[in-house]
């Protein structure tokens, strides 16, 4: 049967690679188009994504080998070969030499799931949220703070410089192709190496012509439409896309009233004011010129929520209102023989409103207004120089301006109070050679300089910070040896700097957060015939020393005040791995182990740092069923995640003790009229089990959600 | 097999070793019989505002059991905790021999303890659904008391009891709430009720009076609770003086002394240090007179907490107000009501840059009539010091540490 026309008029190409002979992927019919998980992914059996996935990133001699062919007639079928390893699960597409997650494809698509709960069962990974569909998330890495660790949209980092974390929530990542995590050292391509790696969100890219759209329906209120459209006309491809989502979001928990000595009060409460609502629009683009390329990327934000509190004493009339808008234009192009200039010319402008007329989240006024705008140019070229020396010089200069506005409880008219500006520029440069192959050394060196000023100083170089990594790796077939050694550092937020409310005071006179750390791993991979998932598995052992940390001081009047009074240790092990077991069916197992000490001197014996989890066990199973000749159904897919997290400290002496606590998810996927429909059922905490953040909010019992979605 | 078994010994004890359980559980009650009027022991208060231990001392600060309960007393359940980082202790010992903990921002609950089994006898919920923030506790008899509540509910009428800005009337045998004294409110200023003291017949109470964003401050307010009427009496504006703290009430009972730090600006600066001053009054009438006020700047050269203790009719201890990282650092001194001369006792050390460590000295205690020591928690230093009160002056003494175990800072002082 046809496939639809935009699919049957792309050509195949010949192109083999280095490696061994492991497939012959011929295209498939999709199962829709536009989308990453309906476009290029899917044109071809699962069994070759990761083959093609590494001919992508196997370089210039592939590309070479590609382009002496004579160019393919239009519409005439050829067959592909490809010869490569099969790509490592968990390597990234950035820097192969360090310690990585991957997380694609079905992760980022579930019904009712937000990023926080893609990454949750990510080796390394601890999500912090306040509950419920849509409410705000962090990640901490390695036991970094969520400011520590730059978070890149589209290559364009939304950290905002008020607080530094990145709200995960903020991206809905049912249009993002993927999502590599950096555990601890971070690429070239990340403008700032910061001390708990670098999580890169890489958005999909248009393909091909079609149209689809869906809804998605589930527990405590949640509801999504979301509908796009792929566009192409001639090199170039578009893609617009909207997506509207809500939540209630008002689950019940076990409440005892904060009175532990007495059970005979607690009773059921419910989640109050957490509700959320969310516009999410994108604008997605490629236009292509010879070996050259231009991306387009527009992304907006808005959401509406309740500032809920701890569940304890909720909030009845505190909201938030956030939004967001990302542009940024990446242009590629070729100027000689293996050599690769690429420019991003980005624009970020955020907002966040705090509306507290019942001076319930202690503002000191009945509305904070937070503005921040950013723009950044960043250049960059790939070149091989001296035979096997691969070179990357890249420089990254942008400029930041915060404004924050207290409403006066008057009612007076509003005035700006804190209005800095911050200057970065950092230089950069990356190299890679063989040592004594399959030995590599590599490198990535940079110099930072930050000038911050409030009002109308001139911007100096405050601060010029050397940061980078350095270390060794060893490629024998499907395995990789590494290890790596780094200096990093936090440049204080101007939120730390000059305050992000009148409780949370600034200060000047905060110096960055600094940090050295190593890590040594191994990462293996073999295909197993017959089975679309191969053997693999990644072992990283890492630890990491940082000083002048950045806490917060309480004041006689009860204001948090910043300042560099704190030091720690981390070290951890991080384990991932996962096979096709017999036919259709896989697991995977990661298993995180992490020693976060507080090594600050001061009469507290008790050393561990709080709010980590210092285990974290999570097994996954997952299975396809394709059914042969099926009119209306073509597949099913069943997939199931278990997370154990160890109990954790919830303060620095050691008193406070949240237990540990596990959770079930479940999902099922059917695809069915020939690609074009699919239904997504999942089940959340399917064992109903009791459930706290890191910090101690509540988090939903069971919940189910369902999606159906339908492209042409 | 015997690797197996290995195997799966260091497998348990590797996930065991990565669980968490608390530091240091209680070190069980005391039992300390009372001795007339006298308070039995010291309570103190051991807190980073994180987490909050609460140990039991003699009257002159020695150790008797280092936690008697602590917020490793129970398990966490994620919503809260035993006791949160913001516990605070009344100001005046209770009558029932009940260790009262008043667990205050986000938790709001009033815990009494058996100080001799360290059992939770009952608890309390008093937020009635906002931060009621309580901030004192003082027994009427031996079933009632009564509790302010700091907090002021902008959006009151959706529980009972919810307004906040009032006194509490508090069964304490059920326990349960069973009435409110609603304080006095004017210019626009909720009354912020916070320290109490009971004086013959009559409760008096501080009102702060400071804005719902805490951008302004009017001046303090001394309330008068007739205990038969379970109204406000009279009341008593401390013209010209801000931020007034918990009165403290002579021995002879004659005589109430008031200390107030003023308006504190966003970085823990006295804005105007006029406003900061120690005030005595003679309570034998109702409503009390003042009898003189002595200035901070006279006294101290620069602002006063609000806190200070009457330890004689003539004597007062007291301490400065020093902002974090300003050029002062956090005094004792001794006054002599009399002669309006102040002695410094001690001084806390500067940071590590030379900076003040601002407000590190916590409450002080004197139990006159029934110890020559008053102590006062040091967070500074990690200590209990201690002052001797002879003759009619105060001298220091070698300060304890109350406990090693945890070694969270002692911040707070009571007694049962």
């Amino acid at each position: 049967m046809p496939g639809p026309p935009w699919i049957a008029r792309r050509p195949r190409q010949r192109a083999i690679a280095r490696g061994a002979v492991l497939a012959v992927c011929a295209p498939r019919r999709p199962k829709a188009a536009g989308l990453r998980r309906h476009g290029a992914r899917h044109f071809y059996p699962r069994a070759c994504q990761f083959v093609v996935l590494g001919v992508a990133l196997l370089g210039p001699a592939t590309r070479r080998v590609a382009s002496a062919e004579p160019p393919p007639e239009e519409g005439k079928p050829i067959d592909v070969t490809v010869r490569a390893p099969p790509r490592h699960p968990s390597a990234a597409s950035k820097d192969a030499t360090v310690a990585a997650s991957v997380v694609r494809g079905d992760e980022l698509s579930a019904p009712g799931a937000g990023l926080a709960d893609a990454l949750r069962f990510t080796a390394g990974v601890q999500i912090t949220d306040t509950g419920g569909l849509g409410s705000p998330a962090t990640a901490s890495i390695r036991g970094a703070t969520a400011a520590q660790t730059p978070v890149y949209l589209g290559g364009v980092r939304i950290n905002d410089d008020v607080g530094g974390a990145v709200d995960l929530a903020t991206v809905p990542p049912w249009l993002l192709d993927r999502v590599e995590i950096y555990r601890g050292h971070a690429p070239a391509a990340a403008d700032r190496l910061s001390i708990g790696g670098a999580v890169f969100l890489e958005p999909v890219r248009p393909r091909a012509r079609g149209v689809g759209a869906g809804a998605m329906l589930g527990s405590y209120g949640s509801r999504a439409g979301f509908a796009y459209a792929s566009l192409t006309a001639g090199p170039h491809q578009a893609l617009v896309a909207v997506r509207a989502e809500a939540a209630d979001n008002d689950y019940t928990f076990a409440d005892d009233r904060g009175t532990h000595f007495n059970a005979a009060d607690d009773r059921e409460g419910r989640r109050s004011n957490i509700d959320v609502h969310v516009l999410d629009v994108w604008a997605l683009g490629e236009s292509r010129a010879g070996e050259g390329s231009l991306r387009y990327l527009v992304h907006h934000i808005e959401r509406e929520q309740g500032v809920p509190k701890l569940a304890l004493l909720p909030s009845r009339a505190a909201r938030a209102d956030f939004a967001r808008t990302l542009a940024a234009v990446t242009g590629r192009a070729p100027i000689g023989e293996g050599a690769v200039v690429e420019a991003q010319t980005s624009a970020v402008i955020a907002r966040t409103t705090l509306h507290d007329p019942l001076a319930e989240i202690s503002l000191g006024a009945p509305r904070v207004d937070a503005r921040g705008e950013r723009v950044t140019q960043r250049l960059s070229l790939a070149a091989e120089a001296f035979g096997a020396l691969a070179l990357s010089p890249s420089i990254d200069a942008s400029i930041e301006r915060v404004r924050r506005t207290d409403e006066a409880s008057s009612g007076a008219p509003a005035s700006p109070t804190i209005k800095p500006l911050r200057a970065s520029i950092r230089a950069a440069l990356a190299a890679r050679a063989p040592l004594v192959r399959p030995l590599f050394w590599q490198a990535l060196l940079a110099v930072e300089c930050h000038g911050t000023a409030a009002g109308a100083a001139s911007l100096g170089c405050d601060e010029l910070q050397p940061t980078g990594h350095a270390g060794l790796s060893l490629e024998i077939g499907g395995l990789t040896v590494y290890s790596s050694a780094g200096r990093y550092v936090r440049v204080p937020t101007m939120g730390e700097l000059y305050g992000v409310s009148v409780v949370m005071r600034g200060n000047p006179r905060l110096t960055p957060e600094r940090a050295l750390a190593v890590e040594a791993g191994a990462r293996y991979v073999t295909p197993l015939p017959g089975e679309r998932r191969p053997l693999w598995a990644e072992i990283a052992l890492f630890s990491r020393w940082e000083s002048d940390l950045i806490g917060f001081v309480r004041t006689a009047q009860g204001y948090l005040l910043p300042s560099n009074i704190a030091s720690a240790r981390v070290a951890g092990l991080e384990l991932d791995a996962g096979a096709g077991l017999v036919q259709g069916v896989a697991a995977r197992l990661s298993i995180t182990a992490l020693d976060p000490r507080d090594t600050t001197e001061d009469e507290t014996p008790h050393d561990v740092l709080p709010f980590h989890a210092r285990l974290m066990i999570a097994p996954g199973l997952e299975a396809q069923w394709k059914i042969p000749g099926g009119a209306i159904l073509d597949r099913i897919e069943a997939s199931a995640r278990f997370l154990y997290r160890a109990g954790h400290y919830a303060d620095r002496a050691g008193l406070a003790v949240i237990r540990d606590q596990a959770s079930l998810d479940a999902e099922l996927r059917a695809t069915g009229l020939h690609g074009h429909a699919t239904a997504r059922v999942r089940v959340a905490n399917v064992l109903n089990s009791d459930r706290f953040d890191l910090v101690g909010f509540p988090l939903p019992g069971r919940s189910v959600f369902a999606s159906l979605e339908a492209t042409w | 097999m015997v690797n197996r078994n290995a195997s799966m010994f260091i497998a348990m004890a590797v996930l065991a070793g990565c669980g968490a359980d608390p530091t240091g559980g209680p070190t069980g009650g005391v039992d300390v019989p009372h001795d007339g009027a006298c308070p039995a022991a010291l309570v103190v208060g051991l807190s980073d505002w994180m987490s909050t231990q609460i140990a039991v001392t003699k009257l002159d600060g020695i150790t008797l059991s280092e936690s008697l309960i602590s917020t490793a007393s129970t398990t966490a359940s994620g919503v809260s905790y035993a006791l949160s980082g913001d516990v605070a202790l009344p100001s005046a010992a209770p009558p029932s021999g009940r260790v009262v903990l008043l667990d205050r921002f986000g938790t709001n609950v009033v815990t009494w303890v058996d100080p001799k089994s360290a059992g939770v006898v009952s608890q309390l919920p008093v937020g009635a659904g906002f931060e009621s923030n309580p901030q004192d506790y003082i027994e009427i008899d031996g079933a009632l008391a009564f509790i302010s509540r700091w907090g002021q509910n902008a959006s009151p009428g959706n529980e009972e009891h919810d307004e906040g800005g009032d006194v509490l009337i508090v069964d304490t045998q059920e326990p349960r709430i069973v009435g409110r004294i609603a304080m006095p409110s004017d210019d626009g200023l909720p009354p912020r009720p916070a320290g109490m003291a009971r004086v013959g017949d009559e409760v008096v109470v501080i009102l702060q009076r400071i804005a719902l964003d805490f951008a302004s401050a009017g001046d303090s307010v001394l309330a008068g609770i007739s205990v038969a009427s379970r109204s406000v009496a009279w009341t008593h504006t401390f013209v010209g003086l801000k931020g007034c703290g918990a009165p403290s009430l002579a021995p002879s009972g004659d005589r109430l002394a008031v200390a107030c730090l003023g308006k504190l600006d966003a970085d823990g600066n006295v804005a105007d240090i006029a406003a900061s001053a120690l005030v005595l009054l003679d309570v034998t009438a109702s409503p009390p007179v003042e009898i003189k006020r002595f200035p901070a700047a006279a006294i101290a050269g620069e602002a006063i907490q609000a806190d200070a203790e009457l330890v004689t009719d003539d004597l007062v201890l007291l301490k400065t107000q020093s902002p974090l990282g300003g050029a002062s650092n956090n005094r004792v001194l001794a006054l002599d009501l009399a002669s309006g001369a102040a002695t410094p006792l001690l001084e806390a050390s500067p940071g590590g840059d030379g900076e003040g460590k601002g407000v590190v000295y916590g409450t002080l205690w004197c139990s006159p009539g029934c110890s020559d020591v008053c102590v006062m928690a040091d967070s500074d230093a990690g200590v209990l010091q201690r002052f001797r009160v002879e003759g009619g002056a105060a001298s220091t003494m070698q300060p304890l540490r109350v406990e090693e175990t945890i070694g969270l800072p002692p911040r707070l002082v009571s007694a049962f």
